[in-house]
């Protein structure tokens, strides 16, 4: 990165891209302010909950450490790829690596998360105590957001399959105009689809294996099951949350993409040979494409108020967190 | 419900286990149908080797407290037993104890010399007269 009189430059792969100050400013001030939101909610939520032991206190720490650090790299690289895709600057040539930076964003949060897991502190001391109580996967994943990962993947992965069916190429469709045709996309044809729908379902099963690790992590000791159920679902939140989000980004990428490229199939007209103008294409494909760009817009509003909006969850015959906490 | 492991006992954890959650079981506290957790999720929480909570679940399996099937887990089976006239004796053995001060490993090793001098009573001549 370097500076030309009024401009901000930046290197990509094919040259250099510069850009004003003003808007590299409004660039990164918008993605401190992102992180900044981020990081103060994580630590707010940390902060309310009370630590009635040292190694409650312990506890908490290491799972705030481990959300805010995958939820962090998560937003960095989110808000790096809408910036450079807005901006111009994409450091990328082939669209596959723009489709999948969600998805990575998103296993970045799961591997942080596997990490806290992993390395959660082992129980010590001479007497070691347990509650004789099973604890599940659903225990502590919260139920709709959960239900909502495998709602946009499902989706992705059946929009992938139609528009890999209907594409006329491995990545484009084709604009017919007489005995004349050109190729339109990107479209996410198999080309894109094979690539994303893997990463998408493997992405699910990621999760899922990080949910049984919260679950399956030692419980804290010296504190009730309620508040060690507490911790475990709020870092069973963050990780639904996050990976809810990074796939409807995907969805309604794919959407988008498609929405473009069937609107690209609607009416135009060239010049005859006569003079004039002959019209080619369908309005239907008009409409499609500018219904499926709004579905696009529908589903990414969606997930963003999916990942901010407060749940309150369901109680299944347990006692509130915090009514039976004890020290050790 | 809780169950404790104290690692500096002579007695091996597996069983500190079995005895405790078949204490439980007898005591009625866990019931018929009452699943448990998982020998991972156990061993996790306790801090020991899977193949020690793995061994006090058979343990329980072949005395016939639990059973263990795919899918389900490990289940409590034995019926709770009814509260009975040695149930109430053993409650009255236990509140005396406490009333005089006698500690839980010595009322359990009065328990076991009770046993040991049925035991013996009842044993061929031939072995206690060697």
């Amino acid at each position: 990165m370097w500076f030309d009189g009024g401009n901000v430059c930046v290197s990509v792969t094919a040259g250099y891209v510069c850009v004003s100050w003003v808007t590299a400013v409004i660039y990164l001030g918008a993605v401190a302010l992102v992180l900044a939101a981020v990081l103060g909610v994580l630590v707010w939520d940390a902060r309310r909950t009370p630590t009635p032991s040292q190694a409650a206190s312990r506890a908490n720490r290491h799972a705030t450490l481990a959300s805010v650090v995958g939820v962090v790299v998560m937003a960095s690289i989110l808000t790096w790829m809408i910036g450079g895709s807005v901006l111009g600057v994409v450091p990328w040539r082939d669209g596959r690596v723009l489709a999948l930076l969600p998805a990575l964003a998103g296993v970045s949060l799961l591997v942080a998360q596997a990490i806290g897991q992993l390395t959660w502190p082992q129980p010590s001391g001479v007497v070691r105590e347990a509650e004789l109580t099973r604890r599940a996967v659903a225990d502590v994943a919260p139920a709709w957001p959960r239900r909502l990962v495998f709602a946009w993947a499902g989706t992705g992965v059946l929009l992938l399959v139609i528009f890999g069916l209907v594409a006329d190429g491995p990545r484009t469709m084709i604009r017919r105009a007489g005995q004349y045709t050109q190729a339109i996309g990107p479209y996410p044809g198999w080309y894109y689809g094979v690539l994303i729908g893997s990463v998408m379902v493997i992405t699910v099963v990621a999760t899922e294996l990080v949910l049984r690790l919260i679950a399956l992590r030692p419980a804290v000791v010296g504190v009730s099951a309620e508040w060690d159920l507490h911790l475990r679902r709020r870092s069973a939140k963050h990780v639904t949350r996050g990976v809810q989000l990074v796939l409807a980004l995907t969805t309604a990428g794919v959407l988008y993409a498609a929405g473009r490229v069937h609107q690209s199939l609607g009416p135009w007209w060239i010049e005859g040979d006569a003079g004039g103008h002959v019209a080619f294409g369908s309005p239907a494909q008009q409409y499609l494409g500018t219904g499926l760009v709004m579905l696009a817009v529908v589903v990414l509003v969606m997930g963003l108020v999916f990942t901010v909006v407060p749940v309150r969850r369901r109680q299944r015959n347990r006692t509130a967190p915090f009514a039976v906490a004890v020290a050790s | 419900m809780r169950i404790a492991v104290d690692l500096s006992s002579t007695t091996p954890h597996y069983e500190q286990i079995r005895a405790q959650v078949g204490a439980l079981i007898t005591a009625g506290a866990l019931s018929e149908g009452d699943r448990l957790p998982t020998v991972r999720t156990l061993a996790a929480d306790l801090g020991i080797a899977a193949g020690t909570v793995a061994r006090a679940y058979r343990e329980l399996e072949a005395a016939g407290h639990v059973t263990t099937r795919r899918r389900f887990g490990t289940v409590v089976t034995a019926p709770t037993r009814a509260a009975g006239r040695s149930q109430d004796i053993a409650r009255h053995l236990v509140a005396t104890a406490r009333t005089e001060g006698i500690s839980d490993s010595d009322v359990l090793d009065l328990v076991r010399s009770a046993l040991l001098a049925e035991a013996s009573a009842h044993a061929p001549s031939a072995v206690l007269q060697p």
